[in-house]
């Protein structure tokens, strides 16, 4: 490798140890780590901002902005407290009846909208019926994060990684539908058999509580009907433009942003307003990374990483596919894999140019998304939505520690790949 | 005319007390806030700040979940102010050090209290003397002084 190769890679590794270990803020140091291979010449603007192979990718960055303004219109209209606590009504204050509905709304939530934006409105109410109901709430936030990242595996939508996957790799949101979706419906299923474990003390009901809880007024939660309607006109309206993306040729970063301005303008509050729902920092990070990676595949260092791994599974199918969705898993349960799977792409997609075989129906590309989708769930810091969890449930006074978290993350982790692995196998090789 | 002059009676609390005796000075004295002694020093806690306590943080982190609450559990409220202490409403201030003491000594003018009042963000201030704790001025006797 030349001298401009490693300094490429020692940018790339430097950003990647200060995001794990949180000295800097995470944009700080990817941004900073993008002005280094900029002001470095090792790429320059050409690369970084029109090229599609080492470019920033604005398909990503434009999805990711048109959903979070679909969802900041929604989460106002309190449709999702709505759901909550109809849930629990529904359940009659059972303990493991209100925790599976809280899961599936949630995972349902979490497929559609992103995670964190779900569990941020989801953990509130959560409180409110395990107050009423006289339960320990911990139990059910955990369920609860830890489904948003079974949920948000499903659709391309559902996950930044797959985002990325999608827009790297040319899948279509059907293409997850048809080929992610089945696997996390299974894994939901055997992941609400796994909560009756491993929460089974915390479920206990407390008699006469069930009372309190249904008197609850959820429609009270629904601010303005009329916007609830139209915002879910506008939402299936998106999902549809999303489904037909094959016979259309619109990609969904323009659905989602045509979609998020008629939300814009159906909305009575003032965009300035709305705007403040956008996670800029999420989005600047995303495009200090792509620079980052965009250098490392110009200088040729992921080439290199794919040829190592080519050679460590002599480029067969299997042990591929079982070496990136385990590898994935463990590395996204140590650090954020939005980062992992943004320099992961470029090694994929030489992986499969190398042997056509593992590219066969995306088969790679879903051991990709599998591993680092359901990966996160292991650790406290795996994922956003586990690390914003724990930050609302300090707020309210309860302590979820690491060690507590890898308790219920762990097993959770671990059955979902334990179920992907074979999946993986039985129908990619 | 000074702060000696305009003083009200009013009890103060200590950390240590049942948050429900901050309640009680509220409603009984109707004063606009409660004087809080601590290692010789006064802070005031306006009466609207203390609905922090009362309300759950969620609540406070969803405001719609408020209107879902019915009138009948309201008791559900101050069942969770059971075993909390005045300790508790002094923490969910978040006061710093760097906070203005919101006391003022027997002669200060009417503008100086004044000042204390706005620079403290408090309805009311406590007036010391000699050490000793003559009561408060409250916003509404000052702006009666001070417009009259």
């Amino acid at each position: 490798m030349t001298f401009v190769a490693w300094a490429a890679v020692a940018v790339f590794v430097g950003v990647y140890v200060l995001v794990a270990t949180e000295r800097i803020h995470r944009v700080a140091a990817a941004l900073g780590g993008a002005a280094l291979v900029l002001g470095l010449g090792i790429v320059g603007s050409e690369e970084a901002f029109y090229s599609p192979e080492t470019g920033i990718d604005w398909d990503v960055i434009f999805l990711l902005l048109g959903m979070m303004l679909v969802v900041g219109v929604i989460r106002r209209t309190g449709v999702f407290e709505y759901l909550a606590i109809r849930s629990a009504k529904v359940a009659k204050g059972r303990p493991y009846r209100v925790m599976i509905l809280l899961v599936l709304v949630t995972a349902v939530a979490s497929a559609l909208l992103d995670n964190v934006t779900t569990v941020l409105l989801v953990a509130p109410v959560t409180l409110l019926v395990c107050d009423r109901l006289g339960l320990k709430p911990i139990p059910f936030l955990l369920a609860e994060a830890l489904a948003s990242n079974i949920g948000g595996t499903a659709t391309l939508v559902g996950d930044p990684p797959n985002i990325i996957i999608a827009s790297r790799a040319n899948l279509t949101f059907n293409d997850f539908l048809v080929h992610l979706a089945p696997i996390v419906v299974v894994i939901l299923i055997a992941y609400l058999v796994l909560i009756r474990l491993l929460f089974r003390k915390a479920l206990v009901s407390v008699p006469g509580r069930a009372e309190a809880l249904m008197s609850l007024d959820e429609t009270e939660a629904i601010t303005d009907r009329k916007l609830l309607v139209r915002s879910l006109v506008v939402l299936a309206a998106i999902l549809v433009g999303f489904l037909l993306q094959r016979q259309t040729g619109v990609s969904p970063s323009v659905v989602a942003l045509v979609g998020a301005g008629v939300m814009i303008l159906l909305s009575p509050e003032k965009p300035r307003d709305l705007l403040v729902d956008v996670e800029w920092e999420t989005l600047l990070f995303f495009i200090g990374l792509f620079i980052l990676v965009g250098a490392l595949v110009h200088v040729g260092a992921l080439e290199l990483l794919a040829e190592w791994v080519a050679g460590v599974t002599n480029g067969a199918v299997a042990p591929t596919m079982i070496v990136i969705l385990i590898g994935s898993a463990v590395v996204s349960a140590i650090v954020d894999n939005i980062p992992y799977v943004t320099a992961m792409t470029p090694v994929v997609e030489s992986l499969i140019a190398s042997n056509p075989a593992l590219g066969q129906d995306g088969g790679l590309w879903w051991a990709l998304a599998l591993g680092a989708d359901l990966g996160g769930n292991a650790t406290l810091v795996g994922a956003s939505a586990n690390v914003v969890v724990v930050g609302i449930a300090a707020r309210n006074g309860l302590h979820i520690s690491f060690t507590t978290w890898m308790k219920y993350g762990i097993p959770t982790a671990m059955l979902s790949i334990a179920i992907a692995l074979p999946y993986v196998l039985l129908r990619y090789t | 005319m000074r702060a000696r002059d305009l003083v009200e009676e009013a009890p103060f609390v200590s950390p240590d007390d049942p948050i429900v005796k901050a309640y009680q000075v509220l409603t009984t004295a109707g004063l606009p806030g409660v004087v809080v002694r601590e290692d010789g020093q006064y802070r005031v806690l306006p009466a609207s700040r203390t609905l922090r306590v009362l309300v759950p943080q969620y609540v406070l982190d969803d405001p719609s979940l408020g209107r879902v609450w019915d009138e009948a559990s309201a008791d559900a409220l101050t069942s969770r102010l059971a075993d909390r202490t005045v300790a508790d409403l002094v923490n969910a201030m978040e006061l710093s050090d760097e906070d203005p003491e919101p006391a003022v000594g027997g002669d200060a003018t009417l503008v100086e209290i004044a000042a204390v009042m706005s620079a403290a963000r408090v309805p009311l201030v406590a007036v010391v003397e000699d050490g000793g704790f003559l009561g408060v001025v409250t916003v509404n006797r000052l702006v009666r002084h001070l417009i009259a």
